[in-house]
């Protein structure tokens, strides 16, 4: 096995808090599957036959039961569990699983719906002896900050932009930092020009969240008191790793006795103690007349980059990071919209055509191509649903309009209303003539008679809080 | 003839024409403009000064424009560039040396009536920079109509301008806002043609639009301003160019050279439109040629390189034969050896690789060349070793001599068993030997120095004799041999250059940098250093003199004034600057007192303790930090700062104790750079007993910050 997945699953879904306020956010629906499937889907189609599968211990039924039932999938998941209290940040979790890491790992969140080809990004890795590729994103118009997201409209926070430096051949990261980080000016080293002395910088690339790490580099995370005090792989491990690429071997050694002194004890260790020079390389090295040109350093013993970081830039595919609310709402349009295309055609729905045979049954209603349905709803007369997905055993009365909308299962709407951009959520209940403009419905709730609402959240708010 | 024009009828025609529409301008515009655009004549503007001193002291003889490189005159190259990429007007601006370019012009092949084009020379003596050059053209109205093309007469080229042009025009049209289409060339680092004082890093929007322009100067980081990122979401960053010295201009950029009468060089002009991009909308624009050939000679290493790309053909169709002054030609044989008419090699003579020879020259049995160019009527003796030097016209060279990477100018004469060493310069008319070995890096001159004043490369001062006789200074023997004739001419930087000179002005020597790859900023500080020996590093005469006096108070007082009311330091800048031009004050002096100054100010209330101080120099240092930039911009005046510092320490005990952490406060604003710090600290004191002491003393002080830096150099990187 080249490479072991881990699909990072026990995120809390900070940013879109009125939806996991009592639905874990790998559980969220989409396009009437758990989140979480999509990810498990995308490794299963590039060949992979396990997968670890970090959980939050809560949680960890509800989601094997939902993968279970959402089915069509044949990769063997091995769930491990992490501790509700412990507030873990994604490289904690690798640490955690650090045992069971026995060659280069595949790390993936499981807010990413996307159709990428895994072996592009496996192909970047292994052509550069890659220490950690990561998958980024070219924009494309399924940008998902241009929609309008249910809820309280605030002032949205810009996502947070990436400022990545790519080489000439666009793959090697050269610099990365978060434009948060930066105050007034951003520094680049003379060394840095002199060794890529062409280099663009994008700071419109969204990080997919999807890497393949060098096995080493879980190991410097669990050993090194540097490598522990990284938190997050996305904010710390990259960013850290980036900036060690251009570091001489021999200064290195020298800044990290420095920090070490403690552990310095039990083991000299500086992150060239990880890096294994392969045979085969050294071979290639002696045997090619190419050499490292005289201006990249100084220093005498020039020698090729122990550590090198490199991105995948994907360009113009499907692939949305359902980690906000918006993002999630398109994420569901999109599955929807695409429900004849490769990645859903194989998604078991079987009711899309269920759809459009009850849509005889039921007279005068309509439901929109870039619609689904879910198994066991009803649906009334004269009903109309556009561009939105209707859960499981949803009871939908006659002249509702539904569009651009989510509707989680056993909702009931009844007569006559209009919900317009809104995510309502399982259990809930919409009486009749109900007018629902990007809104937002909790669980269970239910929305009064006639009542006219835009821009809010119907919800148990005591319960949000204490999340 | 190199490209085969045919002279175009029409030419003088349109030229009617255009005085007829310049007169009728007035009545309507937009038929104006119609006929402008019909007419299209490409106008190109060769700045021949250089306005800098890199190549004194040939210099002071020759303008640079018109030193050979490869036995033509630079000009010719600049000239034939822009004639054979269509240009049909051709204004030459000289100032130095005016006549003999002028003389040069008028006997060349352009104005025969052959000729596809007009040039003219226009000749003012008043200009002191490239910016004073610009807006002399705008008095001369009507003389650019249109887009034109700005170039320096010292540029070898062999690229098409017309795309180019055509491209720059056509944003024009679609943006009003564009004043300048830069031409860059693709050479990474290391490359031969790049020149060493002027590494930058250009930022660059998809389209080529310049969002951001930095020389490096040494400097370990740079800094990009986060707006950059906020706005443009895609851009480059390029640091693998060389500037070409090639642009093309539109019409106003004459306007904004006048608006901005403190605009000197390009760059000023480059950087002015960047800062003032929110305000004005001005866009410059940035063309890379990739397999075209322009580099500019700008300095010595690269006159050595470009002739080199010359000979190896590079610059095709920019070659030795085809660029031979008045049909001489050569015949070119294996490995790039170029021979004229009449030579004369004698037996046994071994011509390596890279040779040009012009006619009539003359050389001796068992004599070794290689990479070298050598001029008509040379006598070169036998068992000469030439290598890469740079022979000119009807040189001597006798016997048993050697010369490597040297430039022996017009009827030199070096007598036998003679050694020349790298990097030498032996201007017009010298003579060394017999049997001396020149040390490297030694420029002979027949001139003697205090004769000429201290002015730019191709200032030529009217009373400077041009036969250099003068009885009254003895020639050098000790270094020019028994029989030799010349003085050793010392590199001085000019002290009262203006503040604004951004270039460092030591001169970069032949060879030097040949040798070994890039001659690291060690070696560039300490020729540096050596230069500043003996000049006024001297302690401050603590009485100034009354000029220093008066200016001294004013800066002191203007200080003040800005930190008291908050005012923006860029206007303590400008008031600084003007007491300077009052009182008449030097670079090397006003950085001295600016610091002296920062230093003393906080002592003005009576003597500080040490703790208050620092904090007090910390917010001055924070404030003022613009200023401090502005000032202490190259190694030099950070090592001046350094030693003013020094110095207050002798007389002020709260400073001597605080000096630790206002040298960290210093670097860490980024006022003075590391290596100066370092160099600083290495530096032996070359004075009197008591400064020594106290030199010592006081170097004891910072040794722990030293050893920290030394370090935290590897480490900083980690940090940030």
């Amino acid at each position: 096995m080249e490479f072991q997945p881990v699909v990072m699953a026990a995120g809390r879904g900070s940013r879109m808090l009125d939806l996991t306020a009592s639905n874990a956010k790998p559980l969220l629906p989409i396009g009437n599957k758990p989140m979480l499937w999509y990810p498990l889907h995308l490794l299963e189609k590039a060949g992979f036959e396990s997968a670890i599968v970090v959980v939050l211990e809560s949680t960890r039924g509800d989601l094997m039961q939902a993968i279970n039932s959402a089915g069509n999938l044949n990769i063997s998941l091995d769930y491990v569990n992490i501790p509700d209290e412990e507030d873990w940040g994604t490289a904690d979790s690798l640490r955690h699983i650090a045992h069971k890491i026995k060659t280069d790992v595949l790390v993936v969140s499981c807010d990413l719906i996307t159709d990428v080809e895994l072996h592009a990004l496996a192909d970047v890795h292994r052509v550069n002896n890659s220490t950690i590729t990561a998958l980024m994103l070219s924009p494309s118009d399924l940008n998902p900050e241009n929609q309008t997201a249910p809820g309280p409209k605030t002032k949205r926070k810009q996502e947070q932009k990436d400022i990545v430096g790519l080489d000439e051949k666009g793959n090697r990261l050269v610099m990365l930092t978060a434009e948060a980080d930066v105050e007034d000016f951003l520094s680049v080293k003379t060394s840095l020009l002199k060794r890529f002395p062409y280099f663009e910088i994008k700071t419109n690339l969204m990080d997919a969240h999807l890497y393949i790490l060098k096995k080493w580099v879980v190991d410097f995370l669990v050993d090194t008191k540097a490598g522990k005090s990284l938190a997050t792989v996305k904010g710390e491990v990259l960013p850290y790793f980036v900036k060690k690429q251009f570091r001489r071997n021999k200064s290195l050694a020298k800044t990290m006795t420095d920090d070490d002194i403690d552990t310095e004890k039990q083991k000299p260790q500086d992150i060239y103690s990880f890096t294994k020079v392969d045979e085969l390389r050294k071979v290639i090295k002696r045997m090619s007349s190419w050499r490292v040109p005289s201006h990249w350093t100084d220093d005498e013993e020039r020698e090729e980059d122990q550590i090198c970081c490199h991105a995948y830039i994907w360009e113009g595919g499907f692939c949305i990071r359902a980690n906000t609310i918006s993002a999630y709402c398109e994420a569901n349009r999109q599955i929807a919209a695409r429900n004849e295309e490769p990645l859903a055609s194989s998604v078991p729905i079987g009711n899309k055509s269920q759809a459009t045979i009850k849509k005889a049954v039921y007279t005068g209603s309509k439901v929109g191509q870039d619609s689904m349905v879910g198994d066991g709803s009803s649906i009334g007369d004269k009903v109309s649903i556009k561009k939105s997905i209707i859960g499981q055993h949803c009871v939908i009365r006659d002249r509702v309009k539904i569009t651009n909308s989510v509707i989680m299962d056993h909702v009931t709407i009844k007569e006559g209303s209009v919900i317009h951009g809104s995510v309502i959520c399982g259990n809930a209940h919409i009486n009749d003539g109900v007018e629902l403009k990007d809104c937002l419905v909790g669980y269970s709730q239910s929305v009064a008679e006639k009542s006219k609402l835009s821009n809010e959240v119907v919800g148990d708010s005591e319960r949000m809080m204490e999340i | 003839m190199l490209f085969g024009h045919v002279r175009n009828c029409a030419t003088l025609q349109l030229g009617e024409v255009e005085v007829s529409t310049i007169m009728s301008s007035k009545k309507g515009k937009g038929k104006n403009d119609e006929i402008l655009e019909q007419e299209d004549i490409l106008q190109a503007l060769v700045i021949t000064d250089s306005f800098n001193r890199k190549f004194a002291p040939l210099s002071i003889e020759k303008p640079r424009v018109l030193l050979p490189l490869v036995n033509t005159p630079l000009i010719d190259y600049t000239l034939e560039f822009l004639i054979s990429s269509g240009v049909q007007e051709i204004f030459v601006f000289c100032c130095a040396h005016a006549e003999q370019i002028k003389n040069h012009i008028n006997s060349s092949k352009w104005n025969q009536s052959s000729s596809p084009c007009t040039v003219t020379v226009i000749v003012s003596d008043t200009c002191t920079s490239m910016g004073d050059a610009i807006r002399e053209m705008e008095s001369k109205k009507g003389v650019l109509r249109s887009h034109f093309i700005l170039v320096n007469g010292d540029v070898v080229s062999n690229m098409q301008l017309k795309a180019v042009v055509e491209s720059h025009k056509k944003r024009c049209q679609e943006d009003k806002s564009t004043v300048m289409t830069l031409i860059h060339k693709r050479a990474k680092p290391g490359h031969r043609t790049r020149n060493k004082e002027e590494e930058f890093l250009i930022v660059t929007e998809k389209l080529g639009r310049v969002l951001n322009f930095q020389k490096i100067k040494g400097k370990k980081k740079l800094k990009l301003p986060v707006n950059l990122f906020q706005e443009h979401s895609a851009m480059t960053v390029r640091h693998d160019l060389i500037d070409t010295h090639i642009c093309v201009c539109s019409p106003r950029v004459i306007e904004l050279f006048v608006d901005n009468f403190d605009y000197k060089s390009k760059e000023d002009f480059i950087r002015g439109i960047l800062i003032n991009e929110e305000i004005e909308g001005n866009k410059l624009f940035l063309n890379v040629i990739e397999n075209e050939y322009a580099a500019r000679v700008s300095s010595l290493p690269l006159y050595d390189s470009i002739s080199k790309d010359v000979i190896n053909r590079w610059a095709f169709p920019v070659v030795p034969e085809n660029m031979a002054v008045n049909g001489e030609g050569y015949s070119l044989r294996r490995h790039n050896q170029y021979l004229a008419k009449d030579v004369t090699l004698g037996r046994d003579c071994i011509l390596e690789e890279d040779v040009v020879v012009g006619s009539d020259t003359w050389i001796g049995d068992g004599t070794v060349i290689s990479h070298s160019v050598i001029g008509k009527g040379c006598r070169i003796g036998k068992n000469v070793r030439l290598e890469n030097a740079y022979l000119w016209e009807n040189v001597t060279v006798e016997d048993d001599c050697s010369v490597s990477f040297s430039i022996l100018c017009d009827s030199v004469s070096v007598a036998s068993g003679s050694t020349i060493e790298n990097g030498c310069l032996l201007s017009f008319g010298v003579k060394v030997g017999p049997a001396v070995s020149i040390p490297p890096g030694t420029l002979i001159t027949r001139i003697y120095q205090s004769q000429v004043s201290q002015l730019s490369d191709d200032f030529a001062e009217p009373e400077t004799p041009t036969s250099p006789v003068n009885d009254e200074a003895p020639f050098d023997h000790s270094v020019v041999g028994k029989e030799g004739e010349g003085h050793v001419w010392v590199q001085s930087r000019s002290s009262e250059d203006d503040e604004d000179e951004e270039e460092d002005l030591t001169q970069q020597l032949l060879g030097l940098n040949i040798s070994q790859e890039s001659f690291n900023e060690d070696d560039e500080e300490e020729s540096e250093e050596d230069s500043d020996e003996g000049s006024d590093l001297s302690p401050c005469p603590s009485p100034p003199p009354d000029d220093t006096a008066l200016f001294y108070s004013e800066v002191q007082e203007s200080i003040q004034r800005t930190v008291e009311e908050n005012v923006k330091v860029d206007n303590l800048i400008l008031e600084i600057n003007s007491s300077k031009h009052a009182y008449n004050i030097s670079i090397k002096e006003l950085n001295q007192l600016v610091m002296k100054a920062v230093l003393e100010l906080p002592h003005n209330n009576g003597l500080l303790q040490p703790t208050p101080l620092l904090q007090a120099m910390r917010k001055l240092v924070k404030k003022l930090s613009p200023m401090f930039q502005n000032y202490f911009k190259n190694a030099e005046s950070q090592l001046d700062c350094l030693t003013v510092i020094e110095q207050h320490c002798t007389t002020n005990s709260s400073t001597y104790s605080i000096l630790p952490n206002l040298v960290m406060l210093l670097y860490e604003e980024d006022i003075i750079a590391e290596d100066v710090i370092l160099h600083w600290f290495k530096s032996p004191c070359r004075l009197d007993d008591e400064t020594k002491r106290n030199h010592e003393k006081v170097l004891k002080l910072v040794t722990p910050f030293v050893t920290w830096l030394q370090e935290a150099d590897e480490e900083s990187d980690e940090e940030d």
